[in-house]
């Protein structure tokens, strides 16, 4: 079962061209990231499912309840931590995780009591009682992180929330977010361009990319995936490059690369190296052979692990995801 | 356990707490009331009402001397107590609109400075929870200005009267009662919509006290202009100045002593002046339109500000 689920979805803001354009997706229980790079679309989306921004075409569901109908009894249910800096005017932290626990409706004394739970488990304990407006980047996130959570929702939207943090703060906040996860069974939709921080903790990813759903990938399937190389070579490389797509190697770059050039009396060959896809256990084998049948030299062969970056690019570079 | 030592709870509550609406109108006065600036106007109307409370039982005392003396009945005949709190409201009216000015320019340009909208929105609030969280935050804290001092007078006077007499003085003089309410009611609704019109419609607090400050302050101005002005044009300018508006409609029915003093004549000098006093004053329907106008509007872009995060510039 889907937590969130989205047909047709279509968002434009005025007269401008659609930020989102007939995405259907659905997103399943755990921790998935929504990745794309910068105005693919994120936002737009999580505010369109939050019900922030009403006027959409297409159907959206959260945790099986019509977000435009049912818009109360999903803002009941879910939690969500905003990209933008944001505050309540002239409020310490204790006072606005409390206003805003009310809001989902909690008694007041409950309020306050999650709000000092709340804060002292982000990390915010010494600062309770200070102004918002004074909170450091870093104590801005968690307090974000804080009042998305005070009321226990079961779905949890993060947009970018490592943002402008420094790399210990980063850490500390992943471990924050990976232990609602992990401990406490939370879902979590992770908004975010910063591939390596998702990865950490994320089951799947979905990709947008200029308001579209490009695709869906899950992290599991990224252990299997061990055959990348990088292979560096010399010698006829034009050759040799053909020579690894017609023997069934998929190549998934290649470096700049040198030469040829003569210096000091002396031919420097061309040099270049590619990073390439190869099935099977004798990987390695393979691309010896192929070098030596090429009749260039192998200068070095390393194997590369495959991470969330390559099937993001791949994903975005991919024409049939169109 | 200590707190910082729990950890994750989840929370098994319940989530009957008060009306969504309800917590945002406290939290509003709550947090006027921790304004410096706002406190300040309230213990500067709290004095001048106990100066004119002083000064009217001053009168009292020198007038059951003076009853004693002639050996006439000990009755305070405070037939101008109307005109007490008339001057009260004219003389604390720069505070009220200065404290209107001060608490409601932030109601909603706060939020947008701050967005804090985007907080509020992915709660189970309605747009028209907002709203109404918002709208009553001002009526609220004008109570203490414009209602409550002209009510005390008028209680305390009835009080001070002789034994067993007091009801029939508070019956009698019921109509202070009624224009003081009528007074405050114009000046909450016209506030509370110019106010939340402003506020809701830039994030820029300084912008909005500065439109706000114009047209409350510069009311006068166009009341003149208005005077000059036949037709609608004139009634609609001669209304536009709130302050006068509040004023004029305390006063409205008993406006005989504004042109009839000692001996007819009065401040303005008999039927000429009465005509000319009504020249300056616009028509009370005009008022009520004003009025309604006003907080129909700012109830609508606050309701429509609450729909969306959308900017919608």
């Amino acid at each position: 079962m889907s937590i969130v689920s989205i047909q047709n979805l279509t968002k434009a803001y005025g007269s401008r061209p659609p930020a989102l354009r007939d995405v259907s997706l659905e997103i399943e229980p755990g921790v998935t990231g929504l990745l794309g790079p910068n105005g693919a679309g994120k936002s737009t989306l999580l505010q369109c499912v939050l019900g922030l921004l009403p006027d959409f075409d297409g159907e959206v569901r959260v945790l099986g309840l019509d977000a435009r109908r049912q818009r109360r009894e999903v803002r009941r249910r879910v939690g969500f931590m905003p990209e933008t800096d944001t505050y309540l005017y002239e409020m310490t932290g204790i006072r606005a995780v409390r206003l805003l626990g009310q809001l989902t409706g909690m008694p007041r004394n409950e309020a306050l009591r999650r709000a000092h739970e709340l804060l002292h488990h982000v990390g915010l304990g010494e600062a309770v009682y200070r102004d918002v407006k004074e909170y450091s980047t870093g104590m801005r996130q968690r307090f974000k992180l804080a009042q998305a959570m005070v009321h226990d929702p079961e779905l949890v939207f993060l947009d970018e929330p490592l943002a402008g943090l420094d790399p210990k703060a980063r850490d500390e906040l992943l471990k924050l977010i990976k232990d609602l996860a992990v401990e406490h069974g939370k879902h979590v939709i992770w908004s975010s361009h910063i591939l390596p921080d998702v990865q950490k903790v994320a089951d799947s990813v979905v990709v947008l990319h200029h308001g579209r759903f490009r695709g869906r990938f899950h992290l599991e399937d990224l252990a299997p995936r061990v055959g990348r190389f990088h292979i560096e070579a010399e010698g006829d490389l034009e050759h040799f490059e053909s020579a690894l797509e017609a023997g069934g190697v998929t190549v998934i770059g290649a470096d700049e690369g040198e030469g040829p050039e003569t210096g000091g009396g002396t031919l420097v060959e061309a040099r270049r190296g590619w990073t390439v896809d190869v099935a099977g256990d004798d990987a390695a084998r393979k691309l010896f052979a192929i070098a030596r049948e090429s009749g260039v030299r192998v200068r070095s062969l390393g194997q590369v692990a495959e991470d969330l970056e390559d099937i993001f690019l791949r994903i975005l570079r991919d024409p049939e995801s169109d | 356990m200590a707190v910082y030592a729990r950890g994750y709870r989840t929370y098994d509550g319940d989530f009957r707490g008060p009306p969504v609406a309800w917590t945002i109108f406290r939290e509003g006065v709550a947090q006027a009331l921790r304004r410096k600036g706002f406190r300040w106007i309230l213990n500067i109307t709290a004095f001048i009402l106990l100066a004119t409370a002083g000064m009217i039982y001053i009168q009292v005392i020198v007038e059951k001397q003076a009853q004693r003396l002639t050996g006439g009945m000990v009755r305070a005949q405070l037939m101008e107590l109307d005109q007490i709190i008339h001057g009260f409201h004219a003389t604390t009216m720069f505070l009220v609109s200065l404290g209107a000015v001060l608490v409601g320019s932030g109601l909603v340009a706060d939020d947008l400075r701050t967005r804090a909208l985007s907080l509020f929105l992915v709660r189970p609030i309605r747009p028209v929870d907002y709203m109404l969280g918002k709208a009553l935050v001002l009526p609220a804290l004008l109570i203490p200005l414009a209602l409550l001092p002209g009510l005390v007078l008028w209680l305390l006077v009835g009080l001070w009267q002789p034994p067993g007499e007091t009801w029939t003085f508070l019956q009698e003089h019921s109509d202070i009662a009624w224009n003081v309410t009528r007074f405050y009611l114009v000046g909450a609704a016209q506030l509370t919509g110019l106010l939340l019109l402003l506020s809701s419609r830039t994030p820029r607090r300084g912008l909005v006290i500065g439109l706000s400050a114009a047209i409350l302050f510069g009311g006068p101005v166009l009341r003149a202009i208005g005077r000059l002005v036949l037709g609608p044009i004139g009634t609609l300018l001669k209304s536009l100045d709130l302050p006068n508006n509040m004023l004029w409609s305390f006063t409205r029915d008993r406006r005989e002593w504004q042109f009839e003093g000692q001996g007819g004549g009065g401040r303005w000098g008999g039927t000429t002046g009465e005509e000319r006093w009504l020249q300056w004053q616009p028509d009370p329907t005009v008022i009520y339109i004003v009025c309604f106008v006003l907080l129909a509007a700012g109830l609508y872009f606050t309701w429509r500000r609450a729909r969306s995060v959308e900017v919608d510039a």
